[in-house]
């Protein structure tokens, strides 16, 4: 069985629409996500509902990513403004570089642009300089 | 069905019509194949998908093949003879094998290729008229008005006929072919507002006039007005709209004010294939009358028939009709009555699948029909239950489906728990619902239900209106369905 995040009714899984309250049950959870810095062992904590971008805020240029590396050294690091961006599909999570200027690589495979690839708790991205392990559950 | 005579839907996979050209199969091919390619999409079941695709491929690309595989279909009755035909639409192709029930989705969406509408469908309708006594004044005026409107809008070859009652039952204007309008004006014109209702009469009355003018190869239809309760004949008139149902008569119960009998209005639409609808002011009659009959023109055959079957084990939750507004068909009792046969049918069905082991299963099939034998349809749901396999998300449109047909539910409930007296319950739920709608941004019949969950909380009951403004505020979610576009 499924519960309702809103009511508390039990569904059986697989169920869209609540049967007790009709809110959407198939909208899956969102995804604690937590990013540790290899080098400096630093770590950010976000949520993944739909999508995270990381990047280096640039009010003037409205560019206001979900993760800032401004704070960490983002610059020197050879950090795009939108670098990556990781989102859901169900419970699967998927990074797709934004076109950055030094790269994003998973695992030390570089990614092409723009083509998402399913990305694992505990896999190693790397953005420009900046080597992150990922994980999927709170910290 | 046995092993070695099932082979896949073929059109489905590709999600194409079998009407479609060699250019568009290859173009869905392309779409699709990036989207299942296991280097994509490492889904549990891809895999599987993306081996099914190339396999439709190779038989639908190559023309002698594909030639064979219709035939094939043909002989299954599955091959549109005629450009009518089915989309199926499954919440998903595959699940994973649970040692509990789950939840299934099946979405069955009728096309009709516009260059089929066959010339020669002419309309025969009858409009039955509600003048009871309570009709006097407007409510007589601007349905008199509305059958005008009709009227006017016949073309060479259309049967009208109208019939009005009240405790009994006066045929205005006989089925003819040839109407001198302004003699047919006169006629309707001199109808009087008085006496009681006895709606039985009224459907009675127009069932013959429409049998009069002969019903086969026409679109057949009832347009049937009341505007207050019928008096001791609901029985009848049930049993009535069953026959005009079986007969392939739907009947389009148009309920005017806020007095009349919504179980009995819904009844009558329900068995007869035909819709319910709800106008609340007179003005509306006229536009509600001529948008019934545009509808009717798009149609190819006056109704359709469907007998649906399930695996064994499997059950349905609900079966239920989308256009023009959300209706609850009861599959229990094959078979239920579809209305007329046009592009915007589309059917949605809830079904538990029972603990299954890992395999192939054909979960569901259908025979849509028509009743006079011009048209037949068969269909079938399938579904892949593997080990390990992850429930993707489910595809829009079955989405949409969901999300209307749960509403509807909901407001069903509400109505059920107020039956039983159970005021706090039916409240709290018409709370849910009205927040449930506010989320939809169906900010004012969110409103009214809001403030009629309060009035239900402290009377136990709803005002007449709120309560009618609900009920087919949320089968018409997101109004103006595409039939009432045109």
């Amino acid at each position: 069985m499924i519960r309702c995040a809103h009511c508390g009714a039990e569904n059986l899984p697989n169920t869209l629409f609540c049967e007790e309250c009709a809110k959407p049950l198939m909208k899956s959870q969102a995804i604690p996500v937590r990013l540790v810095s290899v080098g400096e062992g630093w770590e950010i904590k976000v949520v993944l509902e739909d999508e995270i971008i990381i990047g280096r805020q640039d009010p003037e240029r409205e560019i206001r990513p979900h993760v800032d590396l401004n704070d960490y050294g983002g610059l020197e690091k050879g950090i795009s403004r939108r670098h990556l961006r990781l989102f859901r599909k169900g419970q699967e999570v998927f990074a797709e570089d934004l076109g950055s200027v030094n790269g994003s690589f998973l695992n030390n495979r570089r990614l092409l642009s723009f083509v998402p690839e399913p990305v694992h708790s505990g896999d190693e991205l790397r953005l420009g300089g900046e080597v992150l392990q990922i994980f999927f559950e709170e910290g | 069905m046995r092993k070695e005579d099932f082979k896949p839907d073929y059109y489905e996979i590709l999600e194409v019509s079998p009407f479609a050209t060699q250019e568009e199969i290859k173009k869905a091919y392309k779409r699709l194949v990036k989207k299942y390619h296991p280097d994509v999409n490492r889904a549990a079941g891809t895999a599987y998908l993306f081996r099914r695709l190339q396999e439709a491929y190779e038989v639908l690309s190559d023309p002698q093949q594909r030639q064979k595989y219709d035939e094939w279909l043909k002989a299954q009755g599955s091959y549109p003879e005629t450009p009518l035909w089915m989309e199926v639409i499954t919440s998903h192709r595959v699940l994973p094998s649970l040692p509990e029930p789950q939840a299934w989705y099946v979405l069955i969406k009728l096309r009709v290729e516009p260059r089929a509408i066959p010339a020669d469908r002419a309309l025969n309708i009858c409009l039955v008229i509600d003048r009871s006594t309570s009709m006097k004044g407007l409510g007589i005026e601007k349905a008199v008005e509305a059958a005008e409107v009709v009227l006017e809008n016949l073309r060479e070859g259309d049967v009208i006929s109208v019939v009005s009652f009240n405790d009994r039952a006066q045929v205005m204007l006989p089925a003819s072919k040839k109407l001198n309008h302004r003699e047919a004006r006169k006629k309707l014109r001199s109808i009087k507002a008085e006496g009681g209702t006895e709606m039985a009469r009224g459907i009675s009355a127009g069932l013959s006039e429409l049998m009069k003018a002969g019903i086969f190869r026409t679109i057949n239809h009832m347009i049937l007005l009341t505007d207050g309760n019928t008096y001791g004949d609901e029985e009848e008139c049930i049993r009535l709209a069953e026959e005009a149902g079986r007969r392939g008569i739907p009947i389009t119960a148009v309920g005017m004010g806020t007095a009349w009998n919504e179980e009995l209005l819904d009844a009558i639409a329900t068995k007869s294939g035909g819709v319910s609808l709800f106008v609340i002011y007179p003005n509306l009659l006229p536009s509600a009358f001529l948008e019934r009959v545009k509808a009717l023109r798009s149609a190819i055959a006056s109704s359709l028939r469907g007998e649906f079957r399930v695996m064994n084990g499997v059950k349905v939750k609900g079966l239920f009709r989308l256009h023009p507004g959300v209706e609850r068909l009861s599959p229990d009792r094959a078979p239920v009555y579809i209305g007329p046969v046009r592009d915007s049918i589309q059917l949605f069905m809830e079904l538990t699948i029972p603990p299954l082991p890992p395999g192939e299963y054909e979960i569901a099939s259908w025979e849509l029909s028509e009743p006079q034998g011009l048209y037949r349809l068969n269909g079938r749901a399938s579904l892949k239950l593997a080990e390990g396999a992850e429930a993707g998300e489910a595809p829009a449109e079955i989405l949409q489906a969901a999300e209307k047909v749960a509403v509807f539910k909901l407001r069903e409930k509400v109505w059920d728990e107020m039956k039983q007296g159970e005021r706090e319950r039916a409240s709290h739920r018409l709370k849910m619902l009205a927040a449930r709608l506010a989320e939809m941004g169906e900010t004012e019949l969110s409103a009214i239900a809001g403030t009629e969950a309060l009035k239900l909380a402290q009377t136990g009951r709803l005002s007449p209106e709120g309560q009618k403004r609900i009920l087919y505020g949320t089968r018409f979610l997101a109004l103006l369905p595409p039939e009432e576009k045109g």
